[in-house]
Parts: structure tokens; sequence; C-alpha cells
């Protein structure tokens, strides 16, 4: 306990120290960001949550106002390029999910790279070298059922108990053709058990739905018992509003997959980008994250109750380059045995 | 030197507006789908493009995408004729007959116009789902059957067919209605003096005189099938089968070069499009249509007898799966606290309402969605009926080839013709991104084919020589125009205008690439609202939506549809 | 024959109209790039004059008239009024500019608008005043006997009162030039006798230059002054109704206006032409036609004459006289129409009678035609 706050104490003098010695600078890049007036963030994550966001920046008195363009990851990332091609420039911050889609940014030099201030003791998880990009929030992707419609002593442990014959008909999956998490889900899972496991899967009959979080629905409702697997935020923020919907973590570990957040170099308003982006990795909004059910790199955030920590999750990761190259193939593989 | 004057002297004043409206068809129509056959030939390279053939030659052998092609031909040619029958069917009850409450049935057809799709398919899950369906819980529960035996699968090809045809036979309704309100009785009354009773009357008289506007709705069911996303992405995914439109949407998530592969992946419905346009002018080819002539004519319902009510009852088949299941689902669903707690008493809130009356952004696109859609209809029906006056009285040169450009966006999938406006008016010298005029201009081109269709198949049925007696009276084309044509024409143009208005207070597919923050509409929220699985809100909005388009529209008929309101 | 006719109170409201004379000059339109609808047409219409334009559909008389409306441009030729170029293949006065008037088939009411109105539409383009208008629209219905139904729309009257206002409408505008797009057609049999008069009494009361195009060699007859016959594009002939019908120059007149029978042959000396080896038709002659040369003779049914076997006049009075059987007898009331065949005759021949002789399907007759009814027509090659 000791140990800990004197801890607290140590880092707070180091901030202190730190926010003295480049207080000029910031002062001077607070008003550059005050003359740009505005930020524009692309985001993919939900509404209510961006809004929020939103309206705590603009209370902090920056004299910079948030203003957000939510969308799927997909069409986020296309509109970027196809902005970028037309030379229109709109974009300040992206949040969207997909390592593989930043990584062609990176690679097509469209980043502007920016380590947010505090980041350096964040979990290496979510930070880069270069600050191409940082991870200001990241979801774990599990198995969640009807509480109404699966008892507990039928519950799986293991990710292979879904291939077994009382699960047929009762599933549902996300298509990795509309949504990229799914797709990395699948790498994880064609590494670990090899592609026999989604052969077998098909055979259980799976009901497939376009997008991740369109399979609660399915469970929610009761058409299909269980999510083979679905955005824990999703699931967690579904509960957290009544539904008889539960996660849970099967013995091998689940996939954690990072939300990036970057600057593109062509920002309009660079100066309250990067205004913005310290402010997403803040410990104030981290705590927000967090208590919407997100897990973040911030080591002084409290988990809600109801939210595993990130160590419970047994994470397992994909790395930006196998996400890239790895995501086609999993598509492909996905139509082959359950046809879409 | 004189036949310089000569030439001058016989160019007419007004031929400068007929010359006008063709050019801004030609740009309106071709700029956008020039940037799309642009991007189809290009690949990204670094910076720069590579021009390429590559997108087509994988467009068409990659064995993935040749089910979806495959598929798609069969769903659309499932939904056309069976839209067509029923479309046809009830415009003929409700404009031709004494069946009671023909209003209600034409005011409820209309609404099934301006629901989403995808919220009619999201609707139909929670009815026909084969678990938790509403309908195959009834039926568990009238016949004693187990739990996992269901009546209706939603989640199948036909349910697809099914849902599709709900949402596209209203377009039939409304071009055939307008059609079967421009036939004087005396015609059919001619028919059936000369012994005929009235099914004869019906297939020898009437149907012929409205083959152009069965065409025309024939054509407009068929493509809208093979352009339709919502549905597909709700109902076929399930059902394990990918439609050209998804799957064009699965590549476009591709990345970059995604997007001239799916605008050479969508090349086949361009080409049916053609081919289906082309068909329908060969088909009706040069055969007389002009029904109005001068001697006007009375319209008198055809008595159906003790028939009355069972035509009722057929009529109310289609609106009860249209318009009265579907909106209970969404109703129902809209009191909901919690999907996974049903329909009790205590899952009951007014909270989604209250969230969406609460929301800024909402109210604002509300207001940006009907503006818009406002300002399309009308914009498109005066291009429309222009472009349609022009072709038939042949004014310009290449008259006919107006008309065939009017129809073509019909083809283009909109999530594609979204990426040719996209790249069209981010250049110079449209820059419009980022302004509700983008979005005006994408549906006057979306929908200016409906438009074209309505107007057309209306003006076909005024006889030449009402608008010729004008002229040699001493009225110059735009007076005839103005005094004969406009009003002859005017229960064709209210029909074009809500075949405009209509669609465009839901479209998704194009919306979903160029709407900007400050230009977010309607549809754009409810996509939003379905990525983050707020179905319940959707519910809700969708109501909302509903509700605010009846009121618009009663508002137009009283305004200037008395005609039409009448039938 | 023209019986001037003061109407109430609108004569001199007529006064300033100009009468015009109308040149046709050459005219041709060419459709689709090869046919000649209208082919090298010439005519010259006087003031005042009513020509009809006679012919079966598809020769090119409802093209001639659009091309005189200006609603087609010719391709060749001209149109004047007055001697002023109006349409010329690279000069048109647009139709609202050439103040004439035109009555069409469908009549062109607008069903949206009341008698009145229609009748009073064209009046918005001329310099009248309201109050004068009025009492012109008025003064016009008056004339078409259509004062009391000024308020109904279109579609509440009948087809005669519907053509009436038709004709009201084109009238009240004193046109210089009144067009007639076979007006009559879509009415019924008694109806169109009646307005056939009509219009002749009309034009004989406002004495407008009219062309009248229609398909019913009777109508032109009845209204006409002169009738021009056309067929596939082309001027047949040009003459009084009497002319056309008594001395048509080519065998499609004299098949097209009237019933005929056509006799084709070879003459021989001044009026004998040799139907069939030694079979010989006396005819009226014609100096224009040789000996030896190919020529055809009509003789209409009418002047065709029947009698019984041993009856009638006899060979000796310079008639055609032959015995034949009557192979065809059709009642129509007011006439019987016969068809007669003579032995060694290529074709039968046919007499229309009056119903007071009454011959049957195999009667023997005597057949009598006076030579001076047996027109010599040039012999052009068949169609």
């Amino acid at each position: 306990m000791s140990s800990k706050r004197t801890l607290a104490s140590f880092v707070l003098g180091m901030a202190i120290l730190f926010s003295l010695g480049t207080f000029a600078s910031a002062e001077a890049d607070l008003q550059a960001a005050k003359r740009e007036g505005k930020v524009v963030w692309y985001v993919a994550l939900t509404t209510d949550f961006n809004q929020q966001v939103c309206d705590l920046f603009n209370k902090k008195g920056f004299g910079v106002q948030c203003v957000f363009h939510r969308d799927g990851a997909g069409p986020l990332y296309r509109r970027y390029l196809q902005e970028a091609k037309s030379n229109i420039n709109v974009a300040d911050v992206f949040t969207f999910s997909n390592l593989g889609y930043f990584l062609q940014l990176k690679q097509g030099g469209y980043l502007l790279p920016y380590r947010p201030r505090g980041t350096e003791r964040f979990n290496p998880f979510f930070t880069t070298e270069d600050g191409s990009w940082m991870i200001p929030l990241a979801t774990a992707q599990v198995p969640a059922y009807n509480t109404k419609l699966v008892k507990p002593s039928e519950l799986p442990t293991s990710w292979t108990d879904f291939l077994r014959p009382e699960w047929k008909d009762r599933l549902v999956l996300p298509n990795p053709s509309f949504s990229g998490v799914a797709a990395e889900v699948m790498i994880v899972m064609v590494k670990k058990f090899g592609w026999d496991y989604f052969e077998k899967l098909a055979k259980q009959n799976p009901r497939i739905v376009p997008s991740a979080s369109g399979t609660l629905t399915f469970v929610e409702r009761g058409e299909s018992h269980m999510v083979v697997y679905a955005p824990l935020a999703s699931v967690f923020d579904h509960a957290q509003r009544g539904e008889p919907l539960k996660m849970f973590v099967p013995k091998e570990g689940v996939l954690v997959n990072g939300i990036p957040s970057a600057i593109p170099k062509n920002a309009p308003h660079p100066n309250a980008a990067k205004l913005f982006v310290d402010f997403l990795f803040s410990r104030e909004v981290q705590q927000l994250i967090v208590d919407s059910g997100y897990h973040v790199g911030h080591p002084e955030v409290k988990y809600p109750p109801g939210l595993p920590p990130f160590e419970d999750l047994k994470p397992i990761f994909v790395s930006p380059e196998d996400a890239e190259k790895e995501t086609p193939s999993m598509k492909e593989g996905f139509r082959k045995f359950f046809g879409v | 030197m004189p036949r310089v004057v000569a030439v001058l002297r016989r160019f007419e004043a007004t031929t400068a507006v007929w010359v006008f409206v063709a050019f801004v068809l030609f740009v309106l129509i071709l700029n956008p789908l020039y940037h799309l056959v642009l991007e189809s030939f290009q690949l990204t390279r670094g910076q720069g493009v590579e021009w390429t053939l590559r997108n087509y030659i994988k467009a068409f052998t990659e064995p993935l995408y040749r089910g979806p092609v495959l598929w798609t031909f069969i769903v659309s040619a499932a939904v056309g004729p069976l839209s067509l029958m029923v479309g046809a069917a009830v415009a003929w009850c409700v404009g031709r007959t004494d069946m009671p409450l023909p209003g209600f049935i034409r005011t409820s057809v209309l609404l099934s116009f301006v629901t989403p799709p995808f919220l009619g398919a999201i609707a139909w899950i929670f009815l026909a789902g084969p678990r938790e369906g509403w309908l195959n819980i009834i039926y568990r529960g009238i016949t004693g059957a187990a739990g996992h035996e269901y009546l209706f699968n939603i989640f199948t090809m036909p349910g697809v067919v099914f849902t599709m045809a709900l949402f596209t036979f209203p377009q039939v309704f409304i071009v055939v209605l307008a059609a079967l309100n421009n036939i004087p009785s005396d015609v059919e009354d001619a028919a059936s003096i000369a012994g005929g009773n009235s099914l004869s009357t019906m297939v020898n008289i009437t149907l012929p005189l409205v083959l152009p506007a069965l065409m025309a709705g024939l054509l407009l069911a068929v493509l809208e099938a093979m352009t339709l996303l919502g549905i597909p992405a709700v109902l076929a995914i399930p059902a394990r089968q990918h439609l050209m439109t998804t799957q064009i949407r699965a590549i476009m998530d591709e990345g970059i070069d995604a997007v001239g592969l799916a605008a050479a992946y969508s090349f086949p419905i361009l080409v049916a499009a053609a081919l289906l346009v082309w068909m329908q002018r060969a088909a009706l080819g040069r055969r007389g249509y002009a029904t109005v002539g001068g001697k006007g004519g009375h319209r008198r319902p055809q008595k159906l007898g003790v028939w009355r009510y069972p035509v009722f009852a057929m009529c109310m088949v289609p609106v009860t799966c249209a318009i009265v299941l579907p909106y209970f689902a969404l109703i129902a669903t809209s009191f909901m606290k919690n999907l996974g707690h049903g329909l009790t008493w205590s899952n009951m809130t007014l909270e989604n309402y209250r969230s969406i009356f609460q929301s800024r952004a909402i109210a604002s696109s509300m207001v940006n969605t009907l503006l818009l859609a406002t300002m399309a209809a009308t914009g498109a029906t005066l291009l429309a009926s222009v472009i349609a006056y022009i072709s038939q009285r042949q004014l310009v040169h290449g008259h006919r080839h107006l008309g065939l450009l009017a129809t073509l966006p019909l083809g283009i999938p909109g999530i594609v013709l979204g990426v040719g406006l996209f790249a069209a008016y981010t250049k110079a010298p449209f820059v419009l991104y980022g302004t509700l005029w983008i979005l005006f201009l994408a549906y006057v081109t979306k929908f200016l084919p409906l438009a074209y269709q309505a107007s057309n198949a209306a003006l076909m049925s005024i006889h030449p020589e009402l608008e010729e007696s004008g002229r040699i009276l001493g009225a110059n084309r735009l007076t005839v125009f103005k005094d004969v044509t406009v009003p002859l024409f005017k229960v064709g143009l209210l029909a074009s205008w809500l075949l405009v208005f209509m669609p465009s207070l839901r479209e998704l597919s194009t919306s979903a690439l160029i709407w900007t923050i400050d230009t977010k509409v309607i549809s754009v929220v409810i996509l939003n609202l379905y990525d983050e699985a707020r179905l319940a809100d959707i519910a809700a909005l969708g109501v909302i939506l509903m509700i605010v388009t009846l009121a618009v529209v009663v508002c137009v008929f009283r305004m200037m549809g008395r005609d039409f309101m009448r039938a | 024959m023209r019986v001037p006719d003061d109407g109430p109170g609108f004569h001199e409201g007529l006064k300033g109209s100009r009468l015009a004379t109308v040149d046709l000059v050459g005219l041709t339109k060419v459709f689709g790039g090869k046919v000649r609808v209208v082919d090298r047409l010439d005519l010259h219409i006087e003031h005042g004059e009513l020509v009809s334009i006679l012919g079966p559909s598809g020769c090119g008389k409802t093209t001639t008239l659009r091309l005189v409306a200006g609603f087609l441009q010719p391709d060749e030729g001209e149109v004047r009024v007055d001697g002023k170029l109006i349409s010329s293949s690279s000069f048109s006065v647009s139709p609202d500019k050439r103040n004439m008037s035109m009555i069409f088939q469908s009549y062109g009411l607008w069903p949206h608008k009341t008698v009145y109105q229609n009748v009073a539409y064209g009046l918005k383009f001329r310099d009248v005043t309201r109050a004068e208008a009025d009492r012109k629209v008025r003064a016009m219905l008056e004339v078409v006997r259509m004062e009391g139904l000024a308020d109904r729309y279109p579609a509440e009257l009948s087809g005669g009162q519907q053509q009436r206002v038709a004709l009201a409408r084109a009238l009240v505008v004193e046109p210089s030039i009144l067009l007639l797009d076979e007006p009559l057609s879509n009415l019924d049999a008694n109806l169109r006798e009646e307005m056939r008069f009509e219009i002749r009494r009309l034009h004989d009361k406002f004495k407008i230059t009219s062309i009248y195009v229609t398909h019913d060699q009777a109508e032109a007859m009845v209204t006409s002054d002169r009738t021009v016959v056309m067929n596939m594009g082309k001027v047949e002939q040009i003459g009084t109704p009497r002319e056309i019908y008594e001395r048509p120059r080519t065998r499609f007149v004299a098949e097209f206006v009237g019933k005929t029978n056509s006799f084709r042959g070879v003459l021989r000396g001044r009026d004998q032409l040799e139907v069939a080896p030694g079979i010989f038709l006396r005819t009226a002659g014609d100096n224009e036609f040789r000996e030896g040369q190919c020529v055809l003779a009509s003789v209409r049914p009418h002047n065709v004459e029947l009698y019984s076997e041993g009856r009638g006049p006899s060979a000796t009075t310079g008639h055609n006289v032959w015995s034949g059987r009557v192979t065809r007898a059709h009642y129509f009331g007011d006439s019987v129409d016969y068809l007669v065949e003579l032995p060694n005759w290529p074709q039968p021949i046919r007499a229309i009678l009056p119903p007071n002789v009454w011959f049957r399907t195999g009667d023997p007759v005597r057949l009598v035609i006076d030579p001076a009814k047996c027109v010599l027509l040039l012999d052009l090659p068949e169609d």
C-alpha cells in the first residue's frame, strides 16, 4: 500500500517536473491548437461513447471544438483514402480497429507519428516504438451466451467444446468479410487449431451474421443461444443495459485486439489533433473508456465490476503484419466452409 | 450570310431550354459514371496510379465471385414478376374497383415504400426467425409443435425474395395506378358493351393500355432487387449466400484498390440494366399509347358485387406483410427495455423514444433528410418530366439516347454509385463534398430513373394533338407545356415526385459513402445504430420516421393531389 | 354554289381577317432517310378556297398538312403564304406564328378546360381585350350552336358537340388558313354526314382558305371546291369533285374515288378497246391515245345497266350490249350491288342498280354500257 503511494507520488513529481520543462512549448502548442479551433475525429466506437468523450473535451476549455464522424472501421478507412486521393483534408484523428489498416496507412506514408504524453508508462501492447499509432483502447473477442437459455453446467471450458454435438444449431458467428475483428480471431484460431476447427464448426450449422456486435441481438432474442466470439465491450455494454447476456473466457485465452489511434499527415488541425490524442490517453478518459467495458494501457485505471482485468483474459495478440497478410485467406477459408 | 440568318431564325428560343436540360442530364449522369469507369481501370501504386485491366480480369475470373452473380439474377428474376403481379393487382383494385377503403390500402402501400428495406428485414427477423420469430411462436402455440420446429424461416433465399418483393411492389403500384387513372372508363365500357366481362375487359383492354406502366414497374422492381443492399445483408448472409451487392460491400472493405474492383464487378448489373431498358423499348416499340385523347374521359369503378370484401381481403395480404406485421414488430420493439426479455409489461419503456428526441444529431439528420428528399424529388421530377417530354416529342437530336441516359443509374448499385459521385464531386469544377448538394445530386441521379419512368408512362398517355392544338393557336412550346401538358400530367408528376421523395428518405447505400458530419441523414443514423446493435432505438426511430413521412405525404396529397387521392 | 350567309352579329368581327393564298412548291418530306412520304408536291390554293386532299392512309396527305402547319419541316421545296416563304429545308416559321388553325382527328380538346376555356385559349395570344374576347367566344359558340354548353367539360359532350367546339376554337382566332385533319373520322355515320354540311356551311360563312385532309371521298366531294388525290406521296389528279369523279386521269383515281370497273386492253380505232381476243368495248374515246396503245377503260358500276333477257336496248343503238349471268347480288336498301359474268371476259363486271328491278344469283341478264361512260385512262404498270 505504502509502496504504491510512494510510486504514485514519484510519478506525480516526475510528471510535474516534465510538464514544467515543457511548459513553454506546451503553451505554444495549446495556442496553435486554439487557432485551429477544431478537431475532427474519425471513430468507429459507439455514438454514445464518442459523444461523451467529445463533450468532456469541449468542457475542458481548450477553445477547441471536438466533432466526430462515426462509421464502421472499413468505411472510415475507405473514406479517408478516398478523401486523401482527392486532396480533401478532413480527418484529424483516427480511432478504429484493425491494425492491418494502420500498417497499410503507415506504409503508404499517410501517418504523422506522435507519442502522446504519459504513454511511456503504458503496457507496451498499447504503444508503438515510433508512435505511428498508439492504442487508447482494446477489447477482447469472447464467447457470450443467453443466461436464460444456457445452463451454467453446459458452459464450454475450451474453444474446442463448441464442436460438441449439444451446440449444433445453437451458435452464431460474425462474418469476416464484413467484420475485421472476426478475421483476426480466425487468425488466432487457425494458428492454434488449424483449419480443421472451422470445418467442424461449419458442421454445427451456426447462424452467420455480418457484424460482430450484430451477433449479440441474435443471442439476446434467443434466435441463437451462444455467440462464439463477440467484442467484450459490446457484451459488457449490453449486459449493463439488462440484457440476459454473459461472457466467459475459455482456458486457451482470447484474442485481444487493439483499437489504434493515429494522426494523419494531412490533418487540417494537427495541433488540435495532438491535444486531443493527449486527452484520449489522459487518465480521465482512459477511466471513461474502461467504464465502458474496454481495456486500456494506462496503469492507474480501475476496472468496473464485471469486467475482468486485462491479465485475466489470458490475452492472445495478432501482429499488424499478420492481420494485414492473413485477413484475405481468412475470408476465403470462411467462405469455403460457411458459404459467405 | 442569308443562310446564317436563316439558321438563326430557325433556332426557336425555347430550343435553348431543351438543349440546356439535355446538357444538365448529360453532366449529371456521365460525370460520376466517367469517374467510376476511370477507377475500374486503375490500381494505386504508391502515390500514383497504374492503368490496368486487372480489376476486370479479377472480377470475372475469381470463382468466388460467380455464385453471387448467378444468385442475384435468380433473385431479381423472382422478385420482378412477383412484385409486378402484386403491385399491378392491388393498383387495379384501388384505382378501378369499388373495393372498400381504397385510400387505406393506397396509403399503406406507399408507407411500405418509405420503410428502409433493411428495417423491414430486421422486422421480419422478429416475425419469422425460425426459433424466436413471433409467427413461429404462435404457430407452435397453436399446433403444439416442438421448440425447434417452425413454419417460416426468413433466413432462406425464398425469404429474401419475399422480403424484397414487399419493398419493390409499391413501385409497380405507383406507376400502374397513375397509368390506370389516365384511362377513361369509356374505353373499358366499349369492351363491356361488346360483350366482355370484367375479366376479359381487364385482360384485353385495360392491360394493354397500362402495358408501358407495367413494363416500367417490372423494370424498376427487377433493378431494385439487383441493387438492394440492406435486405441481402440482413437476410441473405444468414442464409449463407452472398448476392452481388453484399459481395461488393465485402470487396469494398478490402482497401483502396477495392473501389476499382467493385466498379468492375458491378459491370454485369449495369449491362443487365441497359439490356432491360432496351428490351422494354423494343417490346413497346412504336405502338401508339395515346389514350387521353381530346375526348377526355370519365372514370367509373368496376362493380365487384359480392366480391368486394374478398378482393379487399386479398389486397390486405401484401399490406399486412409489408406494413401491418413489420410495424407491429417495430412498434413493439421500440418500447422494449431489453430485447432479451421479450414482450412483457415489465420490459416496457419510453426510454428509446426519449433518447431519440433528446439527440440533437438525430434531429438535425431528420431535418437534413426531409430537406434533401423534398429538394431531390422536386429537382428530379422537373428534370425527368422535361427529359421525358424532349424524348417523346423528339425535340433535340439524339433524344432517344437521353431517355436511355436517364434510366442508366438504375443499373448502378448504390454503393458503387457513391464511389463515382465521391470521385466526381471532390474535384474541380464541382467540389461539393461536405455539402448537402452532393447528396442532392446523388439522390437526383439515383432516383431520376424512377421519376423518368413515371413521367414517361404518364406522358405517353397524353396525345400529342392536345399540344399541337395549342401550338397552332399561337402558344409556343413552353406555354403549351405549362398550360396543357403539365395540368394533364399532374397525376404523373405527383407519382414521379413521390417516387423520388419516398426512397430519398430511406436512401442508404449511396449516402453511406458521401455523408459528412454536417450532412448526416437519418438512414446513416439507423445504420450506425445497427452497427452498435441498438435494435430498440432503431425500431423507435423507424416508427418516428414513418409518422413524419406519413404526415408529409398526406400534406402533399392535400396540397396538389386531390385527383390522386380520389383515384 | 356558295351561299353567302350573314351570321348573327359575327360577320363584322371577321372583316379584318386576311384571306390568304397557299403555294406548295416541289414540297418533299423524307422519313427515315429514304421513304419519300411527300414527293415533289405542287399545289396552288386560292383565296377562300377549300381544297381537300384525298387518299388512302399512308399516302402522305396528313404529312402534307403538318408541313403546312409547321409541325414538320420539308426536306425539299417550299411552302408560301401570299407569296411569302414560311417553310423550306433551311427555314421554318414556328406553328404558333403562322396564324393558322387546325382541327385534329382526335379534336385535341383539352379535358381539363371547359368549352369556354377551350375556345378562348387562342385569343390569349392575340391582341384582343378581355371583353372583346368574351364577346367573340360567345358569338362563336352561338355560330356552332353550343352557346348553352359553355361551362361543360369536353368529357361531358357528345362526339358531334366536341367537334363543334373544336371548330369554334379553330375559327374564333380568325385564322388566315384553316387546316382540317380527318376531322370526322371519329364520328358515327349519321353524325358524319351532318357535320360535312356543317363544315361546308361554316366555310361558306367565313370563307377561310382551308385544306381538308380525308380518306373519305364523300367527305371530299361534299365539302371541297377542289380535290387533290394523292397516292404514295405524289399527286395523282387535281380537279373539282365532278372532274375527279367523272374524268379520272389514272386508274388509282378511278378506283379510289368511287367504285369502278377497269378493263385493260389495246385500243383499236379511235374508241374500240379490245379487252380479250375478239371482244371489244366501245368507249368514249380520247384524243390523247393512239391506236394500238395499251390503255384502261373505267366504267362506274352505276353506269352499268341490267335487263332481263330479251329486253332493253339492242346493240344496234351503238351501246355495248352483252348477255351474261348474275353471280352475286347484294341488297342495300337504296340499291342492289351485282356481279355479272360475261362469257370470254377476263373479269366479272360490277353493276349497281336501284332496287326496283331484282335479279337472283344465276339469272341470265342483258348487260348494257353507254360508251360515253367508258373513260379511257393511261395504263400505268401495276404498283
